[in-house]
């Protein structure tokens, strides 16, 4: 057995989390009658300040400081009305220029063989299931980094 | 509104770090205002790197210790040593004390302590976060919260049983 005591500090520890501490401090901890009283000493200052009740505030904080915020400006819908132009302009020129070039891309695909065609159409799914997948645990940690319930 | 709910749900913690290091009751009001009015204009500089709860910690131990510099307060991270109770001479400590006698010895005990000492305290025990979210909240290095901390618990511990012993005798 261990015949120095422990420090104040592994018995803190041995307290805290007996599982981590030394086997020689865990049994001179629970043999040496001076050790035992420390132990006891911690145990019950821990049980004391874990039940200390929680400071709050004696005021509406949410509200004082809500009506210091500035008043959020409605988003003007010029900027929205250009999105949808753009996204608009985009469909349509993609769907002129695939109109316009059917033959070609048609007759581009059936030059390819079609081993190839597979294997780009393989490549693009797996690539938009990774992707997809990285999205999907970004807004996971993100939402769990918020944790707020 | 989203930020009421982030506020709501996050005064508790910093109620607790705020009453721990301002001492001023009057002071406080205005200390909780300043904390959300600073989250909310650099909500865009929270990155995700920790949980939002820590990151409003973390704002609100710095407010504080901004508000302590500036009113030139006691330095917040030194436990004035020789005034620390020094080790009595018997651990016998009667177990069976009442609960509310404890409680005030133990209150008494910890507003002696430091700011950061109760914040300390505090975030460990009441709040218990781990080693790692007190280090992001406060910024001082692993070691230096470890040390903080023994020392804090040492001192509350010998409060307790100078009380136990001035009350025997």
């Amino acid at each position: 057995m261990r015949v120095l005591h422990p420090t104040d500090e592994e018995i803190q520890q041995y307290v805290l989390d007996s599982s981590s501490s030394d086997k020689a401090i865990t049994e001179h901890a629970s043999s040496c009658e001076q050790c035992k009283a420390k132990v006891a000493s911690y145990r019950l200052l821990f049980t004391a300040i874990s039940q200390q009740p929680e400071e709050s505030f004696d005021f509406d904080l949410a509200k004082l400081v809500m009506a210091q915020l500035p008043i959020a400006k409605p988003k003007y819908s010029q900027d929205n009305f250009f999105i949808y132009l753009l996204v608009f302009a985009a469909i349509i020129l993609t769907g002129a220029a695939l109109y316009y070039f059917r033959n070609y891309i048609a007759s581009l695909f059936a030059s390819i063989a079609p081993v190839f065609i597979y294997l780009i159409t393989t490549t693009g799914i797996t690539l938009a299931i990774i992707l997809s997948i990285d999205m999907f645990k970004n807004y996971q940690k993100k939402m769990r980094a918020l944790d707020l319930y | 509104m989203a930020f009421t709910s982030i506020i709501k749900n996050t005064e508790g913690l910093v109620a607790q770090i705020v009453f721990k290091m301002i001492s001023t009751p009057g002071d406080r009001k205005d200390i909780a205002q300043d904390i959300y009015l600073k989250i909310f204009k650099n909500l865009d500089g929270f990155k995700f790197q920790s949980k939002l709860s820590t990151w409003i910690a973390q704002v609100s131990y710095n407010t504080c210790l901004d508000y302590l510099r500036k009113k030139k307060l006691s330095f917040p991270g030194t436990l004035d040593e020789e005034n620390m109770i020094n080790e009595p001479a018997s651990d016998d400590t009667n177990i069976l004390v009442r609960q509310r006698q404890l409680s005030t010895i133990l209150k008494a005990g910890i507003e002696k302590l430091p700011p950061v000492y109760k914040t300390l305290i505090t975030l460990y025990h009441n709040e218990e976060l781990s080693y790692d979210e007190i280090v992001q909240i406060t910024g001082l290095p692993e070691g230096t919260v470890k040390s903080y901390l023994f020392r804090a618990r040492k001192s509350l511990k010998n409060s307790l049983l100078m009380s136990y012993k001035k009350e025997d005798i």
